[in-house]
């Protein structure tokens, strides 16, 4: 409890008292006060969260009522992730009548990244013009510049002839492999994919190459 | 000659002490009660999850499943709800504690004894279980599907429908196909949920 300092409660000895008196001081002693609000900092600094933890938003495919392929998409990438480090992958449509249809890649930045950069292109190089155009433009503010570049980098990813990538898994893949297949979407601007069922074929082709057992 | 006091004048360290006191009481949001540690998956995605209206499923690298929803009052309605198709009566006070705890992972059979317990010994009870049960039916013996689905129905009867978001917290060595089942689960035609939140850490680094 806080004490009222006045120098010595003692009733008695009038000559020093009288001396003590005069020098009353409202001074309190804090440091009881300060040890709480300390200890209270430390539990909050401490406790408090501030990051907000950080999302990635997907929209599944709804699941079609009949099973038949009606993909009409020509210009479109299928990756397969599987449970080691490395992910296979084919242009178009499966080539059924080759014997190894899978071309194998792996998650590094040379690997599956530059296979979609070069796939895509097209759509790249039209994002940076756009890009340097409206960086130049000085009439608009930068979060105007910001919002206009976001809007139409989203519709040349949504345009026809832009890449389309399918990701598929293998019963064993890694929760955190097929994370960063969507995450490298975003960072090759490929703006049509969608986590779809591996099929039958694929399954056996993918065991006939030795990609999986 | 005065007496020099060793005492010094800590005004200003204590008006500063309680300055920062009161700005991380007012900022700080506590953590909420985790059964489970969860190493998510890294990825350069920047939006945040809003702190409200979630519905969290967590996955481990084993592939247990934990189960939340946020609101007390969504909570303590949807253990009802649990409680009348599974025919279990909870108290008051097993509801009041049921409210205001975090995630779980176990079989509803299990719950009551797990209400009873101290938040520390929670902990320590919950690694015996196995998550909670579930399979590919919309029956009672899948139990995360009836959660899912009572937590949706309450949150739309106390809170604006549609605002609820459905968040999936996988550890990155979880396998796929673990997600895979719930989210085929959430495409049902009885909850019919096609948008998740897949939450992830910042990534520091360029790869």
């Amino acid at each position: 409890m806080a004490q009222l300092d006045t120098g010595g409660g003692d009733s008695k000895g009038g000559k020093h008292q009288k001396q003590r008196a005069k020098k009353q001081s409202t001074h309190i002693d804090m440091t009881p006060m300060v040890d709480l609000a300390f200890l209270l900092l430390t539990f909050f600094v401490l406790t408090s969260t501030f990051s907000k933890p950080v999302t990635m938003e997907i929209t599944m495919p709804v699941k079609p009522k009949d099973k038949e392929d009606k993909t009409e998409v020509k210009h479109i990438v299928t990756l397969v992730v599987t449970k080691g480090d490395t992910v296979a992958w084919y242009y178009g449509k499966l080539d059924t009548a080759s014997a190894a249809p899978f071309n194998i890649s792996s998650f590094s930045k040379d690997g599956i990244r530059k296979v979609l950069m070069e796939n895509n292109r097209e759509t790249i190089k039209k994002i940076q013009e756009i890009e340097k155009k409206i960086l130049a433009d000085k009439s608009m503010d930068e979060q105007k510049r910001k919002e206009l570049y976001t809007k139409q980098a989203v519709d040349l990813m949504g345009e026809k002839d832009a890449l389309t990538v399918v990701i598929k898994t293998t019963d064993d893949a890694k929760y955190g492999r097929v994370v960063d297949m969507v995450d490298e979407m975003s960072i090759v601007n490929v703006g049509k994919y969608a986590l779809v069922d591996i099929s039958e074929t694929e399954l056996a082709f993918l065991q006939q190459q030795k990609i999986i057992k | 000659m005065p007496r020099s006091s060793p005492s010094l004048d800590m005004t200003p360290m204590v008006d500063l002490a309680f300055l920062l006191v009161t700005f991380f009481m007012l900022t700080s949001q506590f953590r909420a009660e985790e059964p489970v540690i969860v190493d998510t998956p890294a990825s350069q995605k920047e939006m945040k999850l809003p702190d409200k209206d979630i519905m969290l499923l967590t996955i481990d690298s084993a592939g247990r499943v934990f189960f939340s929803i946020d609101q007390k009052d969504v909570r303590i309605a949807m253990l009802e709800e649990m409680g009348n198709r599974y025919k279990i009566e909870f108290t008051e006070e097993e509801k009041e504690t049921f409210g205001k705890m975090g995630s779980f992972g176990l079989p509803i059979g299990n719950l009551k004894e797990y209400l009873a317990l101290d938040g520390g010994d929670r902990e320590k009870v919950s690694r015996q279980f196995k998550g909670i049960p579930m399979d590919t039916t919309t029956s009672l013996t899948n139990e995360l599907f009836n959660w899912v689905d009572a937590g949706r129905r309450m949150s739309f009867n106390k809170y604006q429908k549609g605002v609820l978001r459905y968040a999936i917290k996988g550890d990155g060595d979880a396998n796929y196909k673990k997600i895979k089942k719930i989210i085929e689960m959430f495409q049902k035609d009885e909850i019919n949920v096609n948008r998740f939140n897949l939450i992830t850490s910042l990534e520091s680094e360029q790869k």
